[in-house]
C-alpha cells in the first residue's frame, strides 16, 4: 500500500476559465506536517481544494495514497476542514450531530451511528476541548468554537491525512497556542497534516515543511524560514532563493 | 385500517371518502416534512412551490393528451426538479433564479396547455386549490406508496442525506456521491410534491413540506428533534386540518395550511410574551 497522502503531477486547476494554479507538481509524503503559505489570492485553498478531488483538474494527475483519484476509495483515511463555515443550514444541529457526520465513512449505511462512533467524537471533542458542548446547537457557540467543531469532525473518522483551510481564522491567541499543540501532537502520532495559512504564526516551529503559493506557482517549497513568519515579508524579499542551500535537510524543489 | 375508523365514533370516521382522504392526509403529513426538512436545511424551502408549478403544467398536459393526469403531473415534476437540480449545480446560476426559470416556464406552459385542453374551471380549481372529494382508492393507494417509499428513503439515508446537506464539500471528500445524493432529494421532493398536492392544490404544496419543520425549528435545538417533531406536527395538522374543514365545510388544504400557520404561531407567541416580562 502506498502511503503518499497525496501527489499532483503537472497539475492545473482552473475556476471557471482562469487558470488558477498551472502546472504544479506537489508530493506530500506520509508524516510530514505541511503548511501552504500565500498571500490572498495566491491560490492556496484552490490548491487543496484540487488535491482533495473537489475542483477537477483542467490537466495534470493526482493520486490519493497511490491510486488515482477517480478510484479513489478510501475517504476515510481523509479529514478535511473547509475554510469558510458553511452551516448557514436552517435546521440546528448539535455539536455532536455535526461531529458524527465525520464518521460517515466509516458508518453503516442504512444504520444510526453506532456506540464506537459516539466515542470517537467524543475523543475527537475532547481533543479541540469541546466535550462540554457537545448537546449544544453548534450555532450557538463563538465563531472560534465552530471552527474547533469542524476540527473534530474531521478527526472524528481518525484519518491518517488532516486537511485544514485556515483553521486559525477567528481563533484567539491562546486557543491558537493550544490548536497548533493539538495538530503538532497528532503530527507525532504518525498524522500527516497539511494547513493552509496566511502566515505561519503559532505554528512555526512545528512544522516540517513550507510551501509558498504566489500568483498561482509554487516560489518555495522547503524547511520553514523565518521569512515565513509574517509572509508579508517575503513579497518583499528578493533574496529568498539565495538562502535555500544554507538550509540543512529535506531539500527543496526547484524553485519556480 | 377499518379497525381504527371503527373505533372512531365521529361522523367524519364513517363516511367512505373521507376515511380514504384522512388515510392520504395522514401519510402525506408525515411525507411531506420528512423530504421539507432537508430542503428547510439547505435554504430551498420555495423548491416545492417551482415543483408544484411544473406539475401543474404536468396536469395540463394529462388533460390535453388524454393520458391519467397523476401520472404526468409525477413525470412532470420529477423532471422539474431534476432541471432545476441541474441548473443549480452545473450552470451557474444562483438557486434562486433558477428557481424562478423553473416557476415561470412552469406556470405559463400550464397556463398554455389547459387553454388548449378541456380542462374545466371546476377541475382546475380543484388541482390547484386541492379536493379531497375527488382522492379515490387508486390515489389512496398511490399516495401510501410514495408516503411510505419517501419515509423509507429518507430514514436509511438520514446519515448521508444530512451529511450532503449540511456541508457538501466535506461530504464528498468523505466519499458520498453528493450529485446523486442531490438529485434524489429532488426526485423526493417531486414525487411528494406530485401526492400532496392532491389533498392541498398545488398553490399550497409546499406549505405541508415547509411550515411543519418552520414550527418544530421553534421548538427544537438538535436536527434529530427537528424532523420528529416536523413529522409529528405533519400528521397531526393533516389530519386535523381534514376533519374541520368536513365539518365546516371548509376548502381542505386551505383549512390545513392555516391550522399550520397557527400552530407555528403558538410557540411565538407564546415566546413573545414570556420574554416581555
Amino acid at each position: 500500500m502506498n502511503a503518499t497522502p497525496f501527489a499532483l503531477r503537472a497539475g492545473t486547476i482552473a475556476l471557471g476559465r482562469t487558470r488558477v494554479l498551472e502546472n504544479i507538481d506537489l508530493t506530500i509524503n506520509d508524516g510530514e506536517f505541511v503548511v501552504i503559505l500565500g498571500s490572498n489570492g495566491s491560490g492556496k485553498t484552490t490548491l487543496v481544494r484540487g488535491l482533495l478531488g473537489l475542483i477537477p483538474l483542467a490537466a495534470g494527475e493526482l493520486e490519493l495514497f497511490g491510486t488515482p483519484l477517480g478510484e479513489f476509495r478510501e475517504w476515510a483515511r481523509i479529514g478535511y476542514v473547509p475554510q469558510r463555515f458553511s452551516a448557514t443550514a436552517g435546521v440546528p444541529a448539535t455539536v455532536e450531530e455535526v461531529v458524527l457526520s465525520g464518521r460517515i465513512s466509516l458508518a453503516r449505511r442504512g444504520r444510526g451511528y453506532g456506540r464506537e462512533d459516539r466515542a470517537a467524537a467524543v475523543e475527537a471533542l475532547d481533543a479541540v476541548q469541546l466535550a462540554g458542548r457537545i448537546h449544544d446547537p453548534v450555532d450557538e457557540l463563538s465563531m472560534g468554537q465552530q471552527q474547533r467543531v469542524l476540527i473534530a469532525r474531521a478527526m472524528a473518522g481518525r484519518p491518517d491525512v488532516l486537511v485544514l483551510d485556515e483553521p486559525l481564522a477567528g481563533v484567539d491567541q491562546q486557543r491558537q497556542g493550544d490548536f497548533a499543540m493539538t495538530l503538532a501532537e497528532l503530527n507525532r502520532s504518525g498524522r500527516t497534516v497539511v494547513l493552509v495559512a496566511h502566515e505561519l504564526g503559532a505554528l512555526q516551529s512545528l512544522v516540517s515543511r513550507a510551501v509558498l503559493l504566489s500568483t498561482g506557482k509554487i516560489t518555495y517549497d522547503g524547511p520553514p524560514l523565518d521569512e515565513h513568519f509574517h509572509i508579508e515579508h517575503v513579497h518583499h524579499h528578493p533574496g529568498l532563493e539565495a538562502k535555500l542551500p544554507n538550509v540543512p535537510s529535506n531539500p527543496p524543489s526547484e524553485p519556480r | 385500517m377499518n379497525a381504527v375508523f371503527e373505533l372512531c365514533p365521529f361522523d367524519v370516521c364513517q363516511r367512505e371518502f373521507m376515511q380514504r382522504a384522512l388515510v392520504a392526509a395522514f401519510l402525506i403529513g408525515l411525507a411531506a416534512p420528512a423530504i421539507g426538512v432537508f430542503l428547510v436545511q439547505r435554504r430551498l424551502s420555495l423548491m416545492g412551490d417551482g415543483i408544484g408549478h411544473v406539475a401543474f403544467a404536468g396536469i395540463a398536459a394529462g388533460f390535453l393528451f388524454g393520458i391519467a393526469p397523476v401520472s404526468t403531473a409525477l413525470l412532470a415534476a420529477v423532471i422539474g426538479a431534476v432541471a432545476l437540480e441541474f441548473l443549480r449545480s452545473r450552470g451557474r446560476m444562483a438557486g434562486d433564479v433558477a428557481l424562478a426559470l423553473i416557476f415561470y416556464g412552469g406556470i405559463a406552459g400550464a397556463v398554455f396547455m389547459t387553454s388548449l385542453s378541456n380542462l374545466s374551471n371546476a377541475n382546475l380549481i380543484g388541482y390547484l386549490f386541492g379536493s379531497v372529494v375527488t382522492v379515490d382508492t387508486m390515489d389512496v393507494t398511490l399516495s401510501a406508496a410514495i408516503a411510505i417509499a419517501v419515509l423509507g428513503t429518507t430514514f436509511l439515508l438520514r446519515k448521508e442525506l444530512f451529511a450532503v446537506c449540511y456541508d457538501e464539500d466535506v461530504a464528498r471528500t468523505s466519499g458520498l456521491n453528493a450529485r446523486a445524493l442531490n438529485l434524489l432529494i429532488a426526485v423526493i421532493a417531486a414525487v411528494t410534491v406530485a401526492v400532496t398536492m392532491r389533498v392541498v392544490g398545488i398553490l399550497l404544496v409546499s406549505a405541508m413540506l415547509v411550515l411543519p419543520v418552520a414550527a418544530a425549528l421553534q421548538l427544537t435545538r438538535s436536527f434529530r428533534a427537528t424532523v420528529l417533531v416536523s413529522l409529528a406536527l405533519g400528521a397531526i395538522e393533516s389530519v386535523g386540518g381534514l376533519t374541520v374543514a368536513y365539518y365546516g365545510d371548509y376548502p381542505p388544504g386551505a383549512t390545513i395550511v392555516l391550522g399550520a400557520i397557527a400552530v407555528f404561531g403558538i410557540p411565538a407567541t407564546f415566546r413573545m410574551v414570556t420574554s416581555r416580562g
